[in-house]
């Protein structure tokens, strides 16, 4: 009995509570450090954050409004390297936006027409010099123009 | 033969042999996910314990792809594009700010904080500086209630006091509050209740879109109303993404009836080659654009449905 209470407690724990304090650390990383890259933008309020492995993409489908003007920041830990980067892709798959090779981490930009474009996040597969994939937390946030 | 003090099944031993990959993972992005110290401080005993988990974590390290957000025009956004689009002011729209008091389900103080969100920020984009504070002190009255105190705290409430009159800055301080509310609520496992803010914000905003049409017609709101067959998409998504929450099972009959109505509208798809031009620092993106098409006998649909899921909510 004792041992099946013991199991039952160590995979809530795995399952439940360390996903739920990474991504709070991930939050917390997003406003501390992330957030003020917008500025003059005003984010768009929600949470779009996530922890990622060396090899692992993250992509978000957004609508953007045409009269809006955007921010687009992809905002990451420095463990994962300098190498992350990301790419906007429209309805059809076409690449409007690659910020591979570029020193910016975001994009400023307006519509013509409203479109819904899908933003993909990359990390690319390093290995550190300690040979293990690392992880870290990568945001995707939104800002406007009031 | 001496058996094993905690002997693991089948079911467990993958469990916890994945859990300590987890941990692993957690040890790592307890320095990655913080202003601490980070690649340089792995230690030796660190790299120690990274030798051994080596060929597991390599598993790890599968190029693929997680689709993880969820993207809706926030409350802020949706009155800013209103006013751009032309919409002018009207106080009668508004909810109550008296009756926060009356809602005492956490399900109608949730739709509600988002009902009321949106309508502070309908006062602040139009800058009426009297409205802001009483809309504030409801959302406040309805966060606390929710235990999201947070979000409204005295050093927010102060900021707001203090730039009042200062559009820009009362646009940053809400947007910020937003998004506190949202974090706190994920943080203490009620994404729930943040997914039922959210969508009480997202009525507000289409119900005032289509009282303001109603009013005064006009091409550039129309529009936007129709553009919310996206957004509505998104929503319909993230409240599905928490299974079967009976917290969410009224909201998601109700927002499937809007739905159907929004589905029924015509896309018409104009495939073009996408250009992207830049000026000042800025790209505009053009081409490939979809225009949703909206009768008058739909919008009159999507206005009525809209109250009447608006009403059902503010009611108490």
């Amino acid at each position: 009995m004792a041992k099946t209470i013991l199991r039952i407690f160590l995979a809530a724990f795995f399952l439940l509570v360390l996903p739920t304090a990474v991504s709070a650390q991930c939050r917390n990383f997003t406003k501390g450090k992330c957030m003020p890259e917008l500025t003059p933008y005003i984010n768009n309020g929600q949470i779009n954050s996530v922890v990622l492995y060396a090899g692992e993409q993250a992509e978000v489908e957004m609508t953007f409004y045409s009269g809006q003007e955007y921010r687009l920041l992809c905002c990451y830990h420095p463990i994962l390297g300098d190498n992350v980067y990301f790419e906007v892709k429209d309805s059809q798959g076409n690449i409007i936006f690659s910020g591979k090779d570029k020193s910016n981490k975001y994009w400023d930009f307006k519509v013509e027409s409203t479109q819904q474009l899908t933003v993909v996040v990359s990390v690319p597969s390093e290995k550190s010099q300690v040979n293990l994939p690392q992880s870290g937390c990568v945001s995707v946030l939104v800002g406007f123009k009031g | 033969m001496k058996q094993p003090i905690l002997k693991l099944d089948n079911f467990l031993r993958p469990l916890i042999f994945s859990s300590v990959l987890v941990l692993t993972g957690l040890a790592i992005s307890t320095t990655s996910c913080s202003s601490g110290p980070d690649k340089e401080s792995i230690t030796a005993e660190d790299r120690e314990i990274n030798e051994d988990k080596q060929v597991r974590d390599d598993d790890l390290q599968l190029a693929k792809t997680k689709k993880i957000f969820y993207m809706l025009p926030s409350p802020v956004e949706m009155a800013s594009m209103l006013q751009k689009a032309g919409a002018t002011y009207d106080k009668a729209l508004l909810t109550n700010p008296e009756n926060v008091t009356k809602y005492e389900t956490t399900i109608k103080k949730s739709v509600n904080l988002g009902v009321y969100g949106a309508d502070l920020s309908y006062t602040s984009i139009f800058e009426q500086s009297h409205e802001i504070m009483h809309y504030l002190a409801s959302a406040k009255s309805l966060g606390d209630g929710l235990g999201i105190t947070q979000a409204f705290n005295s050093e927010i409430i102060e900021r707001f006091d203090k730039n009042i009159g200062n559009k820009d800055s009362i646009l940053l301080i809400l947007s910020d509050s937003y998004w506190v509310a949202n974090s706190y609520l994920a943080d203490a496992d009620r994404a729930s209740v943040s997914a039922l803010v959210i969508a009480g914000g997202w009525i507000e905003g289409v119900w005032l879109a289509t009282q303001l049409y109603k009013s005064k017609p006009n091409e550039d709101i129309l529009k936007r109303i129709a553009e919310q067959k996206y957004a509505l998409e998104h929503l319909n998504d993230l409240l599905n993404s928490y299974g079967n929450d009976r917290n969410l099972d009224e909201m998601k009959a109700d927002l499937s009836d809007i739905k159907k109505l929004y589905d029924a509208l015509d896309v018409k798809v104009v495939k073009s080659q996408p250009t992207v031009t830049e000026q000042n620092g800025v790209s505009t993106v053009g081409g490939g654009s979809r225009e949703i098409v909206v009768t008058p006998e739909q919008i009159k649909e999507i206005t009525s449905k809209i109250s009447s899921i608006r009403n059902k909510y503010i009611a108490f």
